[in-house]
């Protein structure tokens, strides 16, 4: 049984992580197999802070919150194992502001110590009226994805740097499942219009006297585009750029003057922060995250694609949700196949 | 004025505010980064001490917490060393006191939720709560900077004797911490010796604090400070090989993360403990010859979080001295 994951981003490799440690015992025969034109650190995963934080409204997706809090409750658990400061893993707390009261979140009894802010605390933060105030985790792409792959190679899986054309190519190669997880590019596999970029720019700066996240909301001008602060183990993040529809991975220079202004007249302490990186990248966005799967007729054989892209700018907040969900459409495809033998329970 | 930690730079810097007039010296054997002050994490989370009015100690506290906010949210911050942390503090049983008489001066103060405990299977109460941290040598260095600015001496200088001082000075600020105890032989004073780890673990963003006070963890900017010890009565100022395992181990207990941490340096500092801060006016005579002190000292576990308040303080008495002093002479010299 060949699997194929395109892409090796944190949900390709996610993906692959949770179907290999789910199903290679029952499975004799699975081979597992990356393919991707990008590996880290030069992934989209790679660009993102590592929050874990879903957008301050869900739209009434309730699959996605399901999704939001197993990945935040698993990854919870993991923070006293000794792996979790390789994975890039710890317990951050900070400030999301607004300039009017909002409603509260549908992750607010996910996070711990959800609370709003006091008016002493707004007065750290002039122009914002209203706040809120958790305790959240911090998974660092750039520990997480190295993490990954060695976890990854160490089963055995092989990795291929080469951009997969269509999932015929792999098909005819004699791949039996397909794990698209290719997140912005999937378009160039099957034509999908919901899909767009929601580019994003970061400025990297050294300010290890910042220990909270801080991120402000701005009704009108929409998620991520209004400044944000967010440390990280090494470096701080600030950000503030979301521009759907735009596909140019080149930093722009009014995207850092917009950053940089904004950032430091949140925290005007940042003024004497150093630059060290500066990175732009294309959020997969999609009105919802499209995991499903679907049933390719190719000649006379039925190939199966599993379908998990289009995670936006919460892919890591989402990540082991979606691994899991993959995971047992793939269940769902070896019963069918006959591949794995019914679950013990019952015979009827 | 004499020693250089943060009781002595801030309150040689108070005197310069309400007095722009005088001329300050400051006099010390040791400077930063040799004080007692650059040991102690400069974590704003106040002792209680005994015999002080609690309202004595909240208004210090409020005072050098507002003072400092204000600094943590300017384009100073850095320099200043001086940052915001949020945090817990936890109990393996629940205290008697759920509201310690600072509650309401840190920044959102409240009960930690079940939730938050799980991770403190040992602990069965607990308070979540924001405050400030002054990281030392910055705070000091920053400090001594201002100070400069506005004209003040730093001498390197050993005094054994306050006496020696008369001749070129008016008024004597005793700021000597732990060196009181041998300056004005005040036997009140006692040392409580305290041996912390400070490691590389830039991961760690909270502070975590065991209410008894012996355990904790606090990050700064560039290191997290794992405690410690209180030994009353202990000089010693070597550390001890067996109290570093024994530190580090409590610490991981409550911080699992803590066993990855690298580069550990070890300190010991003694704090100059009292049962009450001593912030006193007194004017030593000896032969005919008047002698004006203001002591501020005695400041024990909990110096920083009442240092500006104190030397608000100091600075007032001082100004009383100068006041008692006017006519002999027109400008003051500390």
């Amino acid at each position: 049984m060949r699997v194929a994951v395109i892409g090796a981003g944190v949900i390709g490799l996610s993906s692959a992580l949770c179907i290999h440690e789910q199903f290679h015992s029952l499975v004799p025969s699975l081979e597992l197999e990356v393919y991707a034109d990008r590996f880290t650190p030069h992934t989209t995963s790679d660009g993102a802070a590592g929050l874990w934080q879903p957008y301050v409204s869900d739209h009434g997706n309730l699959q996605e919150t399901l999704w939001n809090k197993e990945t935040f409750d698993y990854f919870l658990g993991h923070l006293h194992s000794p792996a979790a400061k390789e994975m890039g893993l710890f317990l951050i707390s900070g400030y999301n502001l607004f300039t009017e009261p909002v409603p509260d979140p549908s992750w607010k009894n996910i996070v711990l110590g959800f609370r709003n802010l006091t008016p002493k605390e707004l007065e750290l933060f002039p122009g914002y009226s209203y706040g809120w105030f958790n305790t959240a985790l911090m998974l660092e792409g750039r520990s997480y994805l190295p993490w990954l792959t060695n976890r990854l190679t160490q089963r055995g899986v092989k990795f291929f740097h080469k951009k997969v054309e269509s999932f015929q190519e792999l098909f005819s190669q004699g791949v039996d499942v397909v794990l698209n997880c290719s997140g912005m590019r999937a378009g160039d596999l099957q034509p999908d219009p919901e899909l767009q970029p929601g580019r994003g720019q970061i400025i990297k700066v050294l300010a290890p006297w910042v220990k909270h996240f801080i991120i402000t909301h701005d009704v009108k001008s929409g998620i991520y585009n209004s400044p944000y602060v967010i440390p990280g183990s090494k470096v701080t993040v600030l950000g503030g750029i979301y521009q759907h529809g735009n596909w140019s991975e080149e930093n722009s220079a009014k995207d850092h003057k917009s950053i940089w202004d904004n950032c430091c007249r949140l925290l005007p302490t940042l003024q004497k922060a150093k630059i060290v990186e500066e990175w732009s990248g294309l959020r997969p966005a999609r009105p919802s995250v499209r995991l499903e799967r679907e049933s390719i007729r190719l000649g006379n054989l039925q190939a199966e694609v599993i379908h998990n892209y289009g995670h936006g700018g919460f892919g890591i907040t989402i990540h082991w949700g979606c691994a899991m969900a993959a995971a047992r459409l793939f269940g769902n495809i070896l019963q069918e196949k006959k591949k794995l033998a019914t679950p013990p329970g019952p015979r009827l | 004025m004499w020693v250089s930690g943060v009781i002595g730079l801030s309150t040689a810097l108070c005197i310069t505010e309400t007095c722009p007039s005088c001329s300050v010296a400051v006099l010390s054997d040791q400077f930063s980064p040799n004080t007692t002050s650059d040991v102690a994490a400069g974590m704003l989370i106040p002792h209680t001490y005994p015999d002080t009015p609690i309202h004595r100690q909240k208004q210090w506290f409020k005072e050098t917490f507002t003072y400092l906010f204000a600094i943590s949210n300017s384009a100073e911050a850095s320099e200043a060393g001086i940052h915001l942390v949020s945090g817990w503090q936890v109990f393996k049983s629940t205290p008697k006191e759920e509201l310690p008489f600072w509650s309401d001066i840190v920044l959102g103060f409240r009960a930690m939720s079940e939730a938050e405990l799980l991770k403190f299977p040992q602990h069965r109460f607990g308070q979540a709560f924001t405050t400030l941290k002054c990281d030392c040598p910055p705070y000091l260095l920053w400090l001594e900077k201002r100070l400069k600015a506005t004209g003040t001496q730093m001498y390197t200088r050993k005094v054994a004797d306050l006496w020696e001082l008369h001749n070129e000075y008016d008024i004597v600020v005793n700021c000597t911490g732990m060196g009181a105890h041998q300056l004005v032989g005040d036997k009140q004073l006692f040392p409580v010796r305290g041996q912390v780890l400070k490691v590389h673990a830039p991961w760690v963003k909270h502070f975590i604090r065991d209410g008894d006070g012996l355990t904790y963890i606090y990050p700064g900017i560039h290191r997290v400070t794992l405690g410690g010890t209180r030994e009353e009565g202990s000089w010693s100022l070597s550390p001890d090989a067996g109290t570093t395992r024994d530190i580090f181990d409590r610490c991981c207990s409550l911080e699992p993360s803590l066993h990855k941490a690298q580069d550990i340096q070890v300190k010991v500092g003694l704090r100059p403990s009292r049962q009450c801060v001593r912030v006193q006016r007194e004017v030593l005579s000896q032969g005919g010859v008047k002698l004006p002190v203001v002591h501020n000292y005695g400041h024990g576990a909990g110096g920083f979080s009442v240092h500006r308040g104190t030397a608000n303080e100091a600075a007032r008495l001082v100004g009383k001295c100068i006041s008692a002093l006017q006519g002999s002479s027109s400008r003051a010299k500390l």
